[in-house]
């Protein structure tokens, strides 16, 4: 059950947390030592660098004057929507980046996302009824699996496929990029092909690392509930397995998952920051690496500013699919 | 008796396996429930008597397991052991013929679902006509004594008392000949305790059902049931009429729980039993209650005692005897 009042002081409780979130992306950039100007004067025109040069290209990009000031022309910008140009890829907007951007994020997170929770899901269900020696093995086997870092096994991945399983010079499996360098984006066979194999590297390691966690979620739930005494009253009943399953087992067990499903999904605007950067993946996530690298501060900002407002959404969300899946769970 | 009883238990044995050790917690039990009887089955924590019951159900799961016996149930198509049935029959037979209202009736309903649905899906699967539950659903509700409205409800907005209610409307979703009422009442207070009983006495009444009570509180079933059987360790070591039982307690163990309980009268001391029940995986040479016993003798601790006759259908497993 929800009521009004809860949703009322919920979008009060998410402006705040907006207010704090945003303040601390304009901040963080600002914290880090170095000075982004002179790394565009240094990196773009190379040489000696005048002070005056350096006072026009501040001014020019708005980070003159106090933090207070440019606190206030940062609110500026953010309330019309327009965090201006990049300072690393100048003249190109900011707003323009992502947009060019993050479809490979959500493709590649999308698709390992939903894999990874079909995956985990099934595993987990199928371990949790069994019980036994595959469930003890399931059970080993996710949790090695969960305490593998997936940079760690894109690395792997990259020396394995880069380095040492080279065929005649061709690789297997491209370790680089979204797409081949030959092939025009478009609808055409080559296209499709080339950038599904570009993203099995990428998409096995985003997999291989996360569905585990949902497999041993699942497991663990499903355990739990087929002990409640609900159940066995179901079956006392005589009802069918597939009643059961339905009804009283998969209904309940569900719950915990869907928590951590919705703030899966949140995660996939956010992108995978070392997996794409590991992957050359133009992704959301190397787009960040790089402009955190650069001092690319509106780049920074606004790909922060969405990944903040997607997890402030995502949240509530949640809350309102788990009132709606739990009745007990009462809102107000 | 010539006719043979609705269900028959015979030389039951109940075993669960936790941590290597084999915990016997029925042993070569008896038991006959005929129809219209109303039986409690009484007996202390850890005594056997709900897992007595589940076999009625054949609802025994792992870590238990059901190491001999049979469960004679006297159905439509003549006598058939429980124990024994396919799946498909064993669902069939479930609810429909003997139906249970669980320990544990404060959980035993599916949080997630409407109370409507709960009964909705056991009436349609043993066969219910689709046109016909709604109006059945209002039937049983109001049988348990609750207002119809209730049945979109959620088991948690509903009391302590209701959800009891709603398990009994339950249990005669699908009018079973048999319903085991397994410590229906224990967590209500006496007032609801003694609404519910007398409801189910109603009905035991109008729908002409064989009711078995498990308890651990033997006054409870004084003025409701017809046999009493105490079970003790696994076994069941006197039955009789309530009456006689009341009366003329023959076990010690019977005699020590009838003492133990509170009354009205003034001057009448409350004596508890000594000791604690024995180690059911050990093994126990002689007669379980030894221990604690104040009638002990040499016999005792050497050889088990056996349930016999000792006349007027009282039976008694004591050596005295």
């Amino acid at each position: 059950m929800i009521t009004r009042r809860y949703v009322i002081r919920r979008i009060i409780y998410m402006a705040i947390t907006f207010f704090v979130a945003i303040t601390l992306v304009f901040l963080l950039p600002r914290l880090a030592p170095g000075n982004p100007v002179l790394i565009i004067l240094l990196t773009k025109y190379g040489g000696i660098v005048k002070p005056q040069q350096l006072k026009i290209l501040e001014s020019e990009l708005h980070i003159s004057g106090t933090l207070w000031q440019q606190y206030i022309s940062f609110w500026i910008s953010l309330l019309h929507g327009n965090f201006g140009p990049s300072f690393y890829y100048y003249p190109q907007s900011v707003s323009s980046l992502i947009i060019t951007h993050i479809p490979w994020t959500f493709f590649l997170l999308g698709t390992s996302t939903i894999i990874s929770i079909v995956l985990g899901v099934a595993v987990g269900s199928y371990s949790g009824w069994k019980r036994g020696y595959s469930d003890s093995f399931l059970q080993s086997f996710s949790i090695g699996l969960t305490a593998v870092p997936y940079f760690w096994l894109a690395l792997i991945f990259q020396l394995v496929f880069a380095v040492l399983v080279v065929i005649d010079g061709t690789h297997i499996l491209p370790v680089a990029g979204a797409y081949g360098y030959f092939v025009t984006p478009g609808f055409n066979y080559q296209f499709v092909i080339s950038l599904l194999k570009h993203s099995i590297l990428p998409l096995a390691t985003l997999v291989i690392t996360s569905f585990p966690g949902f497999a041993l979620l699942m497991r663990n739930t499903i355990v739990t509930v087929l002990d409640e005494d609900y159940v066995l009253q179901a079956k006392a009943k005589g009802l069918s397995l597939n009643t059961i399953r339905k009804s009283y087992v998969n209904k309940n067990a569900i719950l915990p998952v869907a928590t951590s499903v919705g703030l899966a999904f949140a995660g996939i605007v956010g992108g995978a920051f070392i997996v794409e950067e590991v992957f050359s993946y133009p992704g959301i996530g190397y787009l960040l690496y790089n402009a955190v690298t650069v001092y690319d501060y509106p780049l920074e900002e606004g790909i922060f500013l969405i990944i903040v407002i997607v997890t402030i959404l995502a949240n509530f969300a949640v809350d309102l699919l788990y009132a709606y899946l739990d009745p007990r769970v009462v809102l107000k | 008796m010539m006719s043979f009883p609705l269900l028959e238990v015979k030389d039951i044995s109940v075993e669960y396996g936790v941590d290597g050790k084999t915990i016997k917690a029925v042993n070569h039990v008896n038991l006959e429930i005929n129809k219209g009887d109303v039986v409690a089955i009484v007996g202390e924590s850890g005594s056997g008597k709900s897992t007595l019951a589940m076999t009625f159900l054949n609802l025994i799961e792992k870590p238990g397991r059901i190491r001999n016996g049979k469960v004679n149930y006297r159905g439509a198509k003549g006598v058939v052991d429980v124990l024994r049935m396919r799946p498909v029959d064993l669902m069939r037979y479930r609810w429909k013929e003997v139906s249970m209202i669980f320990q544990s009736a404060m959980n035993s309903l599916n949080p997630v679902m409407r109370i409507e649905g709960q009964l909705r899906d056991v009436m349609i699967e043993h066969g219910t006509d689709e046109s016909l539950v709604d109006a059945k659903i209002d039937e049983k509700l109001k049988l348990a004594g609750l207002t119809t409205s209730i049945k979109k409800s959620y088991p948690h907005e509903l009391s302590g008392g209701m959800k009891q209610r709603v398990n009994i409307a339950l249990a005669l979703a699908c009018d079973p000949k048999l319903l085991i009422a397994d410590e229906a009442t224990t967590a209500l207070d006496v007032v609801v305790q003694r609404q519910i009983l007398t409801r189910l006495l109603k009905l035991k009444q109008d729908l002409s059902l064989s009711l078995v009570f498990i308890t651990h509180d033997i006054s409870l079933v004084a003025n409701i049931a017809e046999i009493i059987n105490v079970m003790y360790a696994g076994k069941i070591v006197e039955r009789a009429f309530a009456k006689q039982l009341f009366e003329n307690p023959l076990h010690p163990y019977t005699e020590a729980l009838l003492q133990s309980i509170p009354t009205l009268e003034k001057g009448t001391a409350i004596k508890g039993i000594k000791g604690t029940p024995p180690d059911l995986s050990k093994e126990i040479k002689g007669c379980p209650f030894a221990d604690r016993c104040p009638k002990m003798f040499d016999r005792c601790l050497a050889e088990p005692p056996e349930l016999k006759n000792v006349g007027d259908n009282h039976y008694v497993s004591c050596h005295l005897y």
